[in-house]
């Protein structure tokens, strides 16, 4: 029968350093295959749906008419399937946790159009598109003669 | 005849991992008897099966309980499989008995730590945790969640382990066995501690047969069962197993069988780890289950849970059921509990290593 | 590819379901337990034509189920006499599913989940109450597990009172 059976370990835990991560004063570090949150690379993407019907939890939704993939962070699940079912790979699971969100959650990519020199994405003002559909005029005029 | 009153306990106390309720009926300090009450974390899991296909129903049963996730979605998968005949590699079968004990390591560091808080030895507790948290990390490091690790899956497992990280695993969990020694010692030989754990709670052998009780708490009483004794899965290929037991059936044998089994558990995941064969890791199951049921039943750190699956032909089973260890333990906690002073009783309920929101799905 | 090459003995046991009726089945259930079969789990399942109940014993590596299909409004005699573990079932199921025991050992009436419909699990359920000719049995030896007639009340009429609100 013994008495102050951990007085050993305490006193080494007196003088050795703490045992804590001294967050947030030192960044946090994942590991490598710690599961933070899905991003997309959306060139690469070819719309084919299959993450959109292998998500258990539906935060996926691939529209194919407006070349959207679009992710719901907060129902997201971090379950890995859509990463390891995609036939092109271009999504991944990133390490860091997404920030803390309040109401909208969801981003949406929209899949460029190819052949086009600069990106036209939704939100582009109507003077950049005139001009680059000026460009194209000109070179359809100019490639018959 | 003195006057009884009635003391409610929970659902809310620091020693209670999961909401439970009891009314203990006193007369002084003495529990004359206890009525249970669940119920605050049911979630109705088992109505999900109609909207969830087989393949994605086993996010929803490791999400069941958080201490015992990695069992439930094990068991499942192993019922599955064997409705549909599926063979499971035998490097999946390996990997799968390393994460299962290593989750049986986890729960157990955890239920010493509140042990060792339910008589006030803080200092204990938190030694115990600030073991477990080695575990947590090996599990981050391979699959990429601590405690939901979303790695077993219908016909293998999801993620690898290559060679040279399984030997460093194997170091670690070497040298968390000699770092585990010292606090099972203060646990079990400490006088102090032996004063309040020897001869109370204690439950006879008849009792435990009668009640039908499993899981470490049937086994400090001297009922030898143990569902890994049977080899099924990665558990026949082990060497031999004994399932530990004890005479004496209070709550230092309790205490004293838990310990035992994180000692064997260390022993089984190296003996794992140097027998593994390479091979795949997964076989993609083709088609839907039967129109049959079907009984398995695996051995989590609680106890034997029983998993009655049924299908009918279609992507969707028909019925899902689990019976964990709990449920059947409340009976023989409810008798633990008649007849114990006031102090003993957050001890009693501890001993039986409630986890409620598993009994509630 | 290395697959498995030996099937555990639990395996190699065929797993056995047997129907018989529901009058038969307290019996049944009495011979097994006194054979050294132990009680394992007890599970309802909604089918079309009421509903169906599957007694799990188990001993040793073997497991036996004894199924019975009742109808909505069947009252089902209890087993927790001889086991007592299984009154967490009977209650849950008796909540989630409509079906009504007779002599369950600790009986929640009704309050042993907080639900917000009316058996969930089963919607055609419907309860039935047990015709009161002859009186339940009340065990007044302190080790059974039946709890003294005062306590059972106060603990309804708390649980009926929140229940209420």
């Amino acid at each position: 029968m013994s008495s102050f059976s951990l007085f050993g370990t305490s006193l080494k835990n007196l003088f050795s350093k703490p045992a804590t991560k001294m967050y947030p004063a030192k960044p946090f570090e994942p590991f490598e295959a710690t599961r933070g949150h899905v991003s997309i690379d959306i060139e690469k993407c070819i719309l084919c749906g299959l993450c959109h019907r292998s998500c258990p939890v539906g935060a996926i939704t691939v529209v194919r008419e407006d070349k959207s993939w679009s992710i719901d962070a907060l129902r997201c699940i971090t379950c890995n399937d859509c990463v390891s079912r995609c036939p092109v790979s271009c999504l991944t699971m990133e390490v860091q946790y997404m920030p803390i969100a309040i109401g909208e959650s969801i981003s949406t990519f929209v899949k460029p159009e190819p052949k086009e020199e600069p990106e036209v994405e939704a939100e582009a003002g109507s003077e950049e598109e005139a001009e680059l559909e000026a460009e194209t005029e000109v070179e359809a005029e100019a490639e018959p003669e | 005849m003195s006057e009884r009153t009635v003391i409610p306990f929970g659902p809310q106390h620091p020693v209670l991992p999961e909401p439970i309720h009891l009314d203990l009926v006193m007369e002084d300090e003495r529990v004359v008897q206890a009525i249970p009450q669940l119920g605050f974390i049911h979630r109705g899991l088992e109505r999900l099966v109609k909207t969830r296909d087989y393949m994605h129903f086993v996010y929803v049963t490791e999400r069941i309980c958080g201490i015992c996730s990695f069992g439930h979605s094990y068991g499942y998968s192993q019922t599955i499989e064997r409705l549909m005949g599926i063979e499971v590699p035998m490097r999946a079968e390996y990997l799968r008995v390393i994460w299962f004990e290593l989750s049986r390591i986890h729960s157990h560091l955890l239920w010493m730590g509140l042990a060792a808080d339910s008589f006030g030895y803080e200092n204990l507790f938190y030694q115990c945790w600030r073991l477990r948290e080695r575990v947590l990390d090996i599990f981050e490091k391979t699959t990429g969640g601590r405690v939901i690790l979303s790695a077993c899956n219908v016909g293998g497992v999801n993620y690898d382990i290559d060679n040279s990280e399984l030997a460093g695993i194997s170091q670690i969990i070497q040298k968390l066995k000699r770092d585990a020694k010292p606090l099972i010692k203060a646990l079990v030989k400490d006088r102090s501690i032996k004063d309040r754990l020897v001869g109370s709670g204690y439950l006879s052998q008849e009792d435990a047969v009668k009640l039908s009780i499993v899981g470490p708490f049937a086994r400090a009483s001297g009922v030898e069962e143990d569902i890994r004794m049977f080899g099924v899965g990665g558990y026949g290929e082990l060497a031999e197993f004994k399932p530990q037991t004890s005479t004496q059936g209070d709550n230092y044998a309790r205490v004293a069988v838990r310990c035992n089994e994180l000692l064997q558990s260390c022993d089984i995941i190296c003996e794992m780890i140097d027998k593994i064969p390479d091979g795949p890791i997964c076989e993609k199951p083709k088609g839907n289950p039967p129109e049959a049921q079907g009984i398995g039943r695996v051995e989590q750190p609680r106890g034997e849970v029983v998993y009655y699956v049924k299908g009918n032909g279609t992507r969707f089973l028909e019925r899902f059921r689990i019976r964990t260890p709990t449920s059947q333990n409340v009976a023989g906690m409810v008798q633990l509990l008649q007849g114990c002073e006031l102090s003993e009783v957050p001890l009693n309920i501890l001993t039986i290593d409630p986890c409620i929101s598993c009994t509630e799905r | 590819m290395p697959m498995r090459n030996q099937v555990s003995d639990v395996e190699k046991i065929p797993q056995v379901f047997i129907e018989i009726s529901l009058e038969e089945m307290h019996a049944r259930v009495a011979e097994h337990i006194e054979d050294g079969w132990r009680f394992l789990q007890l599970c309802a399942t909604t089918i079309e034509s009421g509903i169906e109940l599957v007694y799990t014993l188990g001993r040793g590596p073997e497991v036996e189920n004894l199924v019975t299909n009742i109808a909505n409004g069947d009252i089902v005699p209890s087993i927790t006499d001889l086991a007592p573990a299984a009154f967490f079932f009977e209650n849950e199921t008796k909540e989630l599913f409509g079906v009504n025991f007779k002599g369950i050992a600790i009986d929640f009436g009704g309050n042993f989940y907080k639900l917000s419909e009316p058996f969930p699990m089963n919607p055609d359920g419907f309860y039935v109450e047990i015709p009161a000719d002859e009186p339940e049995p009340q065990v007044e030896s302190e080790d059974e597990l039946e709890p003294k007639p005062e306590a059972e009340p106060e603990a309804e009429s708390a649980d009926g009172g929140e229940a209420d609100e």
